[in-house]
């Protein structure tokens, strides 16, 4: 099961930071999920596949069928969206800025439609979605919210690199197997 | 300049004032730009983090190579030694993991955590050692054999540790704080490794208490006497105690050792090979004859606990052998209370095999089992040597047969021994040929004869 920040601190597995970014954190999950925010796993909405980046070289993409029931996307990063519009504890999230998994299309054209134009190609989409920054600071995505647990089983693939050196092929022949067990597969990205 | 390294990430983070960039080992060169809200995702899940202060490129470079390379030797083994990962991804691992194990600090770092609890019953270290004996992965053959021999102590080097109240750490966090320091420093290693010997484990307090890693516990020296002698007393349940030189009468000191003979790097192959070749060799005969007379002559009880001694830390190595060794003392010892005479009825030095043929089966069964695992030059000298052992001894029963066959009206013993020696010859045979090279001609014959 993949466990939540805050699942991980009550079972003592894991400490929070002392910096800015887990006090204010708290705030903000507080704010768009009231009373479940323990509750919410955190995604990132992608065409290809590929994740963000700053937060690691590897991605897990999800089985829609495993997360659709109880997905919402949110129009960026909620800890920066709450950044950029100086929002306080209390203020109510402005509409407008979120949706259910059914209307992500419609959340991602409001969001994403200026960026539009005639030299617009389709393979330029999925940057456009998901484009990683230098930090995670400058990181511009959809933010995906799944309420509850996430299984192993809702896994289609890991997608990341190809590994260079022998040591670490050996892991991913590792990881392949263990994916297969659970119907997934390993997808290396160039 | 600061850095924090993972080599579980194989990520570094340079730190230069307020200027932070951090690198992947693939890439050293590609420096990428850090917030410091980003350190904690590109250190997420790693529990090998360290700092360098006052560091330079070069040598972060160089650490985090290190870092990675104890870290991948860990998991290499871990993947030999699972039972449900693919075969040829368990062959991988052993051909890699013996890239990494060369270096000393690598091969420190993974044998300080397999040495921390026993192996789990699905591990599978049979068939680890037998992937890497075919690859002929010296340094890990090396490592499984030793990892195999001491399990037992292992195990009870860990239910000591378990033992320690926690209130003598000063809480139950303050014990797996302890414990982590303790794997890292191989104390466990240490307590439970064959190298740890009465003397070390008293020593051991003393040699870690310098060490600086464990200045911040206060009663550092209480935990690691109390432990030590937990474990003392439990080694002391595995191993019999050796008796005291001074105790042995010269006439028998040749037998004794004190288990402290042996000490240089070679030890664990020479051991290995030691016990199955006394089993078939004049120094079986010497060592059972020994040891025989010597219970049967000896009226002080402390001389026949040296030779019993002597006996279970021989055969200890391998269980068979050391079955096979009590049972050629016990047919001695029987033909000396029959004949009430502490001579050997052929007054000969193959007396052992006369007697019976058992033996032989299980010593062959122990010499290919060392050769599967230790498919080096050191292994090849010694078969060499046994083998110019055995082909003595086949010339030697050979006469013998055809003296003794005029005492035996019904040819029982002739029939016997000359099946013994004919089905020695063939294992001779066989040994010039894994001598010689002709691997695939020997593994042939091995197979034919359910040796391996």
């Amino acid at each position: 099961m993949y466990a939540t920040f805050y699942q991980l601190v009550r079972a003592e597995s894991r400490r929070p930071e002392d910096n800015e970014f887990d006090r204010f954190r708290l705030q903000v999950d507080t704010a768009l999920f009231q009373h479940y925010h323990e509750e919410i796993r955190f995604a990132a909405l992608s065409i290809d596949g590929r994740g963000v980046s700053t937060y690691g070289d590897y991605s897990i993409v999800l089985r829609e069928v495993a997360v659709r029931h109880r997905a919402t996307v949110f129009t960026e990063n909620s800890y920066l969206f709450f950044r950029h519009n100086e929002m306080k504890i209390g203020d109510p999230v402005p509409a407008g800025h979120r949706a259910t998994w059914n209307d992500r299309g419609r959340l991602a054209g409001a969001k994403l439609g200026p960026k539009l134009d005639t030299d617009t190609h389709q393979e330029d989409f999925p940057s456009l979605l998901l484009a990683a920054g230098t930090t995670t600071a400058n990181d511009d995505f959809i933010e995906v919210h799944i309420y509850g647990p996430v299984h192993r089983k809702a896994v289609e693939r890991v997608v990341g690199p190809k590994q260079v050196r022998k040591a670490d092929k050996v892991l991913l022949q590792d990881l392949k197997r263990k994916l297969r067990q659970v119907g997934a597969k390993y997808e290396a990205c160039s | 300049m600061k850095a924090l390294l993972s080599g579980q990430a194989g990520v570094a983070v340079l730190l230069d004032g307020d200027h932070m960039v951090s690198f992947n080992l693939d890439s050293p060169d590609q420096l990428l730009p850090v917030a410091e809200s980003d350190i904690p995702h590109i250190f997420a899940d790693t529990t090998d983090v360290i700092q360098l202060d006052h560091t330079s490129c070069d040598r972060v470079v160089d650490e985090l190579e290190r870092l990675w390379r104890k870290d991948r030797a860990l998991h290499l083994t871990l993947i030999l030694l699972d039972s449900g990962a693919e075969t040829e991804t368990r062959r991988m691992a052993a051909e890699y993991l013996e890239e990494q194990v060369v270096a000393t600090d690598a091969r420190d770092f993974v044998c300080n955590r397999l040495y921390v609890a026993p192996l789990p019953a699905h591990a599978d270290l049979s068939g680890a050692q037998g992937l890497a004996a075919k690859l002929q992965s010296n340094q890990v053959s090396m490592l499984l054999n030793e990892l195999k021999r001491d399990q037992a102590r292992i195990q009870r080097c860990r239910e000591t540790w378990d033992s320690l109240r926690s209130d003598l750490f000063g809480g139950i966090e303050a014990k797996q704080i302890f414990q982590q320091v303790a794997v890292d420093s191989g104390i466990f290693r240490r307590l439970a490794g064959d190298e740890c010997d009465y003397r070390d484990i008293e020593a051991a307090p003393k040699l870690y208490i310098d060490d600086s890693r464990f200045q911040e516990f206060e009663n550092c020296a209480e935990i690691l006497t109390t432990w030590a002698t937990a474990a003392m007393r439990a080694a002391a349940a595995l191993t019999p105690a050796a008796p005291a030189a001074a105790a042995v009468p010269a006439a028998h000191r040749r037998f004794y050792t004190g288990r402290t003979s042996v000490t240089e790097e070679g030890r664990h192959l020479d051991l290995i090979l030691e016990t199955p070749m006394l089993l078939e060799t004049h120094q079986l005969q010497d060592l059972v004859g020994g040891v025989s007379s010597g219970l049967v002559a000896c009226e002080r009880s402390e001389i026949g606990d040296i030779y019993r001694y002597e006996l279970r830390y021989r055969g200890g190595l391998f269980p068979s052998s050391a079955h096979a060794l009590e049972h050629a003392v016990e047919l001695q010892l029987l033909k000396l209370a029959i004949r009430g005479e502490s001579e050997d009825f052929h007054g000969e030095r193959y007396s052992v095999w006369d007697v019976d043929t058992r033996l032989f089966p299980n010593c062959c069964t122990e010499i290919l089992s060392a050769l599967m695992l230790v498919g080096t030059e050191f292994a090849r000298e010694k078969l060499s040597h046994i083998r110019d052992c055995w082909q003595e001894e086949v010339r030697g029963n050979t006469q013998m047969i055809e003296s003794t066959n005029l005492f035996d009206p019904d040819h029982k013993f002739y029939y016997r021994l000359r099946d013994q020696i004919a089905r020695r010859a063939e294992l001779l045979a066989w040994i010039d040929q894994y001598l010689s090279g002709n691997l695939e001609a020997a593994s042939r014959y091995a197979e034919a004869h359910g040796l391996i």
